[in-house]
């Protein structure tokens, strides 16, 4: 009787746990709407018309309803839309940009147009669409330098390094000396360590002080995570002077983001903490919060309190793009369930389903550390396989490796 | 070449989630009940801004005379990207004025909606267009009630419309939700309950000649009953079919102001006696009243006509059920009890006193159309 009362209190919680989104849904609802008394109340803070950024997307935007068949004004716009949206971390601007390149579709659409959808694609980790799509414009116009280096930047992220610097390669006279460094140097990570590559981004870096500021930060970043792979002690020097390259306001999330997992790596709870801080509206940045709220140092009632509130709008953002019919961003996911929800099976999973299409070594690590948690070794083998055949070097994942080895 | 015209997008290139906001949703949850569409939209402020530059001293803050100022081109905007329909036939919908509701993403205007289909929906269908062309990684999600079901549904690009099939119930269902439904109009209907009690009080003992007479057997005085409250109920669920299927129809205001009469009658009858040996005939007239003042009961609920007939006989047994139930509880104990005064009067006389002065009041109340606030 006890058994089917515990079958049925089980059913129960299975018809519970559906109702999940449900509730999500519910709760947002649960908010009741008023009708502010003052003129005066400020319901949302948007960027300035006069910031800079705004003032060129509206041109932009402008220009490209002026004439909407122009393809020069709609990628124009794009290209705005998506650096502007990627340095926000506001998804509304890829969706922006999406719908500027709408009036072309399929494979007759012009070049221009294929690679930002491309762009498009990978944002949205559709991976194999975008290769799919870049394919096809670099056999239409090998030349392509776009295209290419943006096919390069996939092969890196899902973990083929051979194939990624064949692509860095093909950029040769096309690109500044500085970009074909970064490309070369980022497919690097993922090989035995290599002092060239290391040492040609160093020298360009130093020969490149006036090249574009987006192209610096992305070499400064590279370097800061090559040294890091390498346990080198001017890891935090490079992770400081990359910073330094954007504005402190509006750090780049990406830059910002490793920087943190560097500090919280390295058990720097309270420095992670204030390096996100004033970025807490950033996705990425409340996760790394809510990591740093979790192993704080001493008993506190405030970040307790913190970071419950911060589970809540986390999971809240999860359910919300379940009910979209998406799949979360499942690397965020798993560190989520591994070091907020402290539910190892759980980050095991989601863990595994990322490795399935994003491989870079912070991806490895990951699957590396939820398998060690959750006592299941044989599940991070596809880690080492690929350790084995890319011959990657990283002290992270060496050390991840042997701490596994020992279960 | 054209890279270096241009500029390379360069960072844009790293991985890494751009989600810092939640992407761009609106929130539409809509109760449909019977013909009635009642709702509430909520769409981000941040979405609207972008279509329509709320911020109109760009100043970068957003503030609720902004947004009232453009109250009307907000709710033109909205107001055509969404349409409802009953079975292919345009419902009206109404929209309230705006109110803002914080989301658990930021701000949001909230639209109270309002509709009326012209026929309870078999095919309920939904068309949403609202920002797709501004930005197609935009959702709409749904949450719709439709009868006693709640469905999600999500509006994209690809799908600015969704169908819903009002749940089709089946006979055995449709009985079984009807008999329930039968059974709680008696329990919570205080008309019925009172009617109830002035034809139940005098069944074991009753005024005549000036004097109480008991009834000497309890199977006959029971048997009595049951033939009292079935002859109101087969008279009941004959005007309620009737109505039900439309042949039927007479004001409410008349239906109602006579089952009050009915109960004033009822009760009196228990202290002057009027009728007797035929107060089963009484009955059935009283419940052709009653059954046609309720006939709102089904058609409101919404019922398909294919399981319309299951429906009523199981709400017409669910009514007979219940008043058998009360009876069965109520004659034995009272049988007992027959032969003391302070039943013959505490309870036969004084209670039908207070019935008849309830339905008199009712009587005033709807036949006049006045309110009395005593209760």
């Amino acid at each position: 009787m006890l058994d089917a009362y515990s079958k049925r209190l089980s059913r129960f919680a299975l018809a519970l746990s559906a109702l999940v989104p449900l509730i999500g849904v519910g709760s947002g609802l649960a908010a009741e709407p008023y009708r502010p008394s003052d003129d005066a109340v400020v319901l949302l803070t948007v960027p300035a018309s006069d910031h800079p950024d705004e003032v060129a997307l509206m041109r932009l935007r402008a220009a490209r309803d002026r004439a909407p068949e122009s393809v020069e004004a709609a990628t124009a716009f794009a290209r705005k839309a998506i650096e502007i949206g990627r340095q926000r971390g506001e998804p509304r601007y890829m969706g922006y940009a999406e719908a500027a390149l709408a009036p072309w579709r399929g494979d007759g659409a012009p070049v221009a147009v294929r690679v930002l959808r491309a762009t498009l694609a990978q944002h949205r980790h559709a991976f194999d669409e975008a290769l799919h799509m870049l394919d096809a414009v670099l056999v239409a116009e090998p030349a392509n330098a776009q295209a290419r280096l943006t096919r390069a930047v996939i092969h890196t992220v899902q973990g083929r390094p051979r194939e990624a610097l064949r692509d860095c390669a093909g950029l040769l006279g096309r690109v500044s000396p500085l970009v074909l460094a970064t490309c070369t140097a980022s497919a690097s990570r993922l090989m035995p360590a290599s002092a060239t590559a290391r040492q040609l981004l160093a020298t360009e870096l130093s020969r490149a002080a006036t090249a574009p500021s987006t192209e610096r930060l992305w070499a400064l970043t590279v370097r800061a995570e090559l040294a890091e792979q390498r346990g080198d002690p001017e890891t935090e020097a490079a992770f400081r002077a990359a910073m330094t390259e954007a504005s402190a306001s509006a750090p780049d999330p990406y830059l910002l983001y490793a920087y943190a997992d560097f500090l919280l790596a390295a058990g720097r709870v309270r420095d992670a903490h204030a390096l996100l801080a004033p970025h807490a509206g950033l996705d990425g940045a409340e996760l790394r919060l809510a990591i740093a709220e979790r192993r704080w140092p001493t008993a506190d009632a405030r970040v307790a309190e913190a970071l419950a509130r911060r589970i809540e709008r986390i999971q809240a953002g999860v359910d919300e793009v379940r009910l979209r019919g998406e799949a979360p961003h499942l690397r965020e996911l798993a560190r989520f369930q591994l070091d907020v929800m402290a539910d190892p099976d759980a980050a095991l999973a989601v863990a595994q389903d990322n490795w399935r299409t994003q491989r870079e070594p912070s991806d490895a690590l990951l699957l590396l550390r939820a398998a060690d948690a959750a006592g299941q070794p044989a599940a991070a083998q596809s880690v080492r396989d690929w350790m084995a055949t890319t011959g990657i070097e990283d002290l992270r994942l060496q050390a991840a490796v042997a701490r596994l080895a020992r279960q | 070449m054209s890279g270096r015209l241009l500029g390379l997008l360069v960072l844009a290139l790293l991985a890494g989630p751009v989600a810092a906001h939640a992407p761009s949703d609106s929130y539409l949850r809509l109760s449909v009940a019977g013909a009635a569409v009642d709702g509430r939209w909520d769409v981000s402020l941040r979405d609207l801004d972008y279509a329509l530059r709320l911020d109109a001293d760009g100043d970068g803050a957003i503030t609720w005379g902004e947004v009232r100022q453009r109250e009307t081109d907000i709710a033109a905007l909205l107001g055509s990207r969404l349409a409802i329909e009953a079975d292919a036939q345009r419902c009206t919908l109404d929209v309230a004025p705006l109110a803002v509701v914080q989301l658990n993403d930021g701000p949001y205007l909230s639209l109270p909606l309002q509709g009326q289909c012209d026929t309870v929906p078999q095919q309920l269908t939904l068309r949403y267009g609202l920002f797709f062309e501004l930005d197609p990684q935009h959702r709409g999600l749904l949450q719709l009630r439709l009868g006693d079901q709640t469905r999600l549904g999500v509006f994209a690009p690809d799908r600015r419309s969704l169908d819903f099939q009002a749940g089709v119930l089946s006979p055995g269902r449709a009985f079984r939700q009807y008999f329930r439904e039968g059974l709680f109009h008696i329990a919570v209907g205080l008309d019925h309950l009172l009617f109830l009690a002035g034809l139940l009080l005098p069944a074991v003992v009753w005024r005549q000649a000036g004097g109480w007479v008991a009834a000497p057997r309890a199977r006959d005085a029971l048997v009595d009953v049951l033939r009292i409250i079935t002859a109101f109920t087969v008279a009941h669920a004959l005007a309620l079919t009737l109505a039900s299927l439309g042949l039927l129809t007479l004001p409410t205001r008349l239906t109602e102001a006579a089952v009050a009469a009915t109960i004033v009658f009822a009760a009196l009858n228990n202290l002057w006696p009027m009728v007797r040996r035929r107060l089963w005939a009484v009955a059935f007239g009283f419940g052709l009243i009653h059954g046609a003042g309720y006939a709102s009961v089904l058609t409101d609920l919404g019922v398909s006509s294919t399981t319309l007939a299951l429906a009523l006989l199981g709400f017409n047994l669910g009514v007979e059920g219940m008043q058998v139930a009360a009876a069965a509880v109520f004659v034995p104990l009272a049988f007992l009890l027959r032969h003391r005064p302070v039943y013959q009067w505490g309870v036969v006389a004084l209670g039908s006193a207070v019935v008849a002065a309830l339905g008199g009041v009712w009587f005033v109340e709807r036949a006049f159309n006045l309110r009395f606030t005593f209760f």
